[in-house]
Parts: structure tokens; C-alpha cells; sequence
């Protein structure tokens, strides 16, 4: 008998990676506000931005705030991944009657747990709600990018828009 | 009463404020002469060499931007040596806990000459904690009185302020161009 993966449903939606990412961002804004004060009043000024050009700081803040975007990007994408891989099993294992579960029912059967993100759950997706189509292409150019980012960013990626 | 302490008060914030005030074009002209001493000492340290043709200096204009500053014009070097040119670009005026940054950067690293009090170890960071308003006028050197000088200054997060010379100068150009 085949065993069934072991559901865990992620304590975060998409609205609470937001959440976090905003939360992050003011942060920065906050932290940057008190090191220039602190540069203002030459008090208790961290050693890491000793002996740094102003412009330095922006550089650094500005990358800072670059890497939350990356890092909220990425969570966003692979929560996606996450509800599309959990609607697949949830179809599955509760046996559902439309054409969309029958058909990932039968890829259930060959792949069992190692099902493709791309080539089984989307593909099947955009033939059975082709006004989808749009959604399901964008989605899919993203993925390049979360690849980048999931593989450690060692290379140029080409992503398009 | 009143109104004559609020004049008073007024007053005395704002010679206050004028004695504060900083003169940035001033800042500005010092910190281009500094920039021009600095390539000065250089040419001075490499010029024998310059003259055997093993190496070549050259000054070519860079335009910069700071805060307070405002856009400038000032030089950028280049050393060229052994195959390899070699990059000296002032990086500004204000800098955290120091009067003037320039760095040297090569193929295999980047060293950066601070300018500072020709006594400076070290970047200080002054802490002020005190309930006396007149605390920070006492025992203070303004930054006028003390006598800059260029120095090389070590990695992060230790800093350490050393004395720049035609050795210390050698040193941290091979350090550059050999790794």
C-alpha cells in the first residue's frame, strides 16, 4: 500500500509573508533613522559602520532592504508551490469526481509522492481552466527566479519581466 | 518677564547655532587640498621608479557627489605596474570617525587611507552622558586644533589606524597587485 504524505499546513499565508516583509522593511527604515542619529550626535555609533562614507550607508541599507525583498519573494513563491502541492493531495486522497482530480488521480498512480510542480499540477491546471493560462505563465517565469534564489544566486539568471 | 527670557533664550540658541554652523565650502576646499597632498606623498614615494619606466602614475579628473558637498571635481590615480593598473579614488570627506577617505584597489584587494589626527590610533566614538548642559564644553579639542594626517586603516570590525610611509605605502601596493 502506498503511504500517504504527512500534511502539514504552513502557520503562514501569503498575507502574512507580506506582513513580515513591511514589518522588516520599517524596521530598516527605523534602525537606518537611528544610525544617522547617532552619526549626528558621534554617539555610540556600531563599529561596523566605522570609517564608511555616507553613501556607503545608503549602499548598505539599500541591500538590506534588497535581500527582505528577495527573502519575502521567495517565501511568497514557495507557499504558492506549497497550497498547489497540498490542493493536488487534498484532490487526491479525498477521491474528488472533476476532471482536474481524476486526472491528478491518475498521475498520483505512476508518480506517487514525487510529483512535478511544472510538467503534472500546472500543465494539468491550464488544460483544464485555460483562463488560467495567463496566471499559470507568470507563475511559471517566477519559478525561474525562486530557483535562483532557492540554488544560492551563483548565477546571471535570465527572468525576463 | 517672560517674553524677555523667551528673547533671551532665542538669542542665545541662535549665536549658538552660528558658532555650530559648518562652513561646507571650506570643508570642501580642505578636503581637495588634503586629496592633493595625498598623490603628492605618492609621487614623491614612486617617482624614482617612474623615471626607471618601471612604473607609471597618472592623475585623471573624477567627479563626485556627497551630502552637504554638493558635486565636485577632484583626481583620481591610476598606478601602473607590472601589467596591472592599480585604482587610488578618494571615497569622501564625510566618513564615520574619520576626516577623509581614499582607497587603492587592485586586482587582489582594496586598502583604505583615512584622514585623521596625526595621533589617531583608532576611530573614536565619543559617548555623551551627562545631566551637566555645559558637560560637552569641557575638556573638548575642536577638530580644528588637531593636526591631520593620512593613514592606512586595518580591516574591520578592529580598526586600527597605521602610520602611512613609503614602506607602509610599498606594502600595501604589493598587498593589492600580489594577494
Amino acid at each position: 500500500m502506498v503511504k500517504k504524505v504527512s500534511i502539514f499546513i504552513s502557520n503562514q499565508d501569503i498575507d502574512e509573508i507580506y506582513d513580515w516583509y513591511n514589518m522588516c522593511k520599517s524596521s530598516l527604515l527605523n534602525y537606518k533613522k537611528y544610525i544617522k542619529n547617532c552619526i549626528e550626535s558621534q554617539t555610540n555609533v556600531p563599529n561596523k559602520f566605522l570609517i564608511m562614507s555616507l553613501n556607503e550607508i545608503e549602499e548598505y541599507f539599500q541591500d538590506l532592504h534588497e535581500e527582505t525583498e528577495l527573502a519575502a519573494s521567495f517565501n511568497m513563491l514557495a507557499n504558492v508551490e506549497g497550497c498547489l502541492r497540498l490542493d493536488f493531495f487534498n484532490r487526491v486522497y479525498a477521491k474528488k469526481k472533476d476532471s482536474l482530480s481524476k486526472d491528478f488521480f491518475q498521475i498520483y498512480k505512476i508518480k506517487n509522492k514525487n510529483i512535478q510542480l511544472d510538467e503534472d499540477i500546472l500543465e494539468k491546471w491550464k488544460e483544464h481552466f485555460p483562463q488560467l493560462k495567463s496566471f499559470i505563465s507568470d507563475y511559471k517565469s517566477a519559478l525561474k527566479y525562486r530557483h535562483w534564489l532557492a540554488h544560492g544566486r551563483y548565477w546571471v539568471p535570465k527572468l525576463g519581466k | 518677564m517672560g517674553l524677555d527670557n523667551l528673547e533671551k533664550f532665542l538669542k542665545k540658541n541662535a549665536e549658538r547655532e552660528e558658532q555650530e554652523q559648518i562652513d561646507w565650502e571650506k570643508e570642501k576646499q580642505t578636503w581637495l587640498s588634503e586629496i592633493d597632498k595625498f598623490y603628492e606623498k605618492i609621487q614623491g614615494w614612486l617617482s624614482d621608479y617612474e623615471e626607471k619606466g618601471l612604473l607609471k602614475l597618472e592623475l585623471v579628473k573624477y567627479t563626485m557627489r556627497e551630502e552637504y558637498l554638493g558635486q565636485y571635481e577632484t583626481k583620481k590615480m591610476y598606478i601602473v605596474i607590472s601589467g596591472q593598473k592599480v585604482e587610488i579614488e578618494p571615497v569622501g570627506r564625510i566618513i564615520i570617525g574619520a576626516q577623509g577617505r581614499i582607497d587603492m584597489i587592485g586586482k587582489y584587494g582594496k586598502v583604505k587611507f583615512v584622514l585623521v589626527g596625526e595621533n589617531s590610533k583608532g576611530p573614536i566614538i565619543k559617548v555623551k552622558i551627562s545631566s551637566n548642559p555645559d558637560f560637552d564644553k569641557q575638556d573638548e579639542t575642536s577638530p580644528k586644533e588637531v593636526k591631520l594626517d593620512w593613514k592606512i586603516a586595518t580591516l574591520a570590525p578592529n580598526i586600527q589606524f597605521l602610520t602611512l610611509n613609503a614602506d607602509s605605502f610599498s606594502d600595501a601596493l604589493l598587498e593589492v597587485i600580489n594577494g
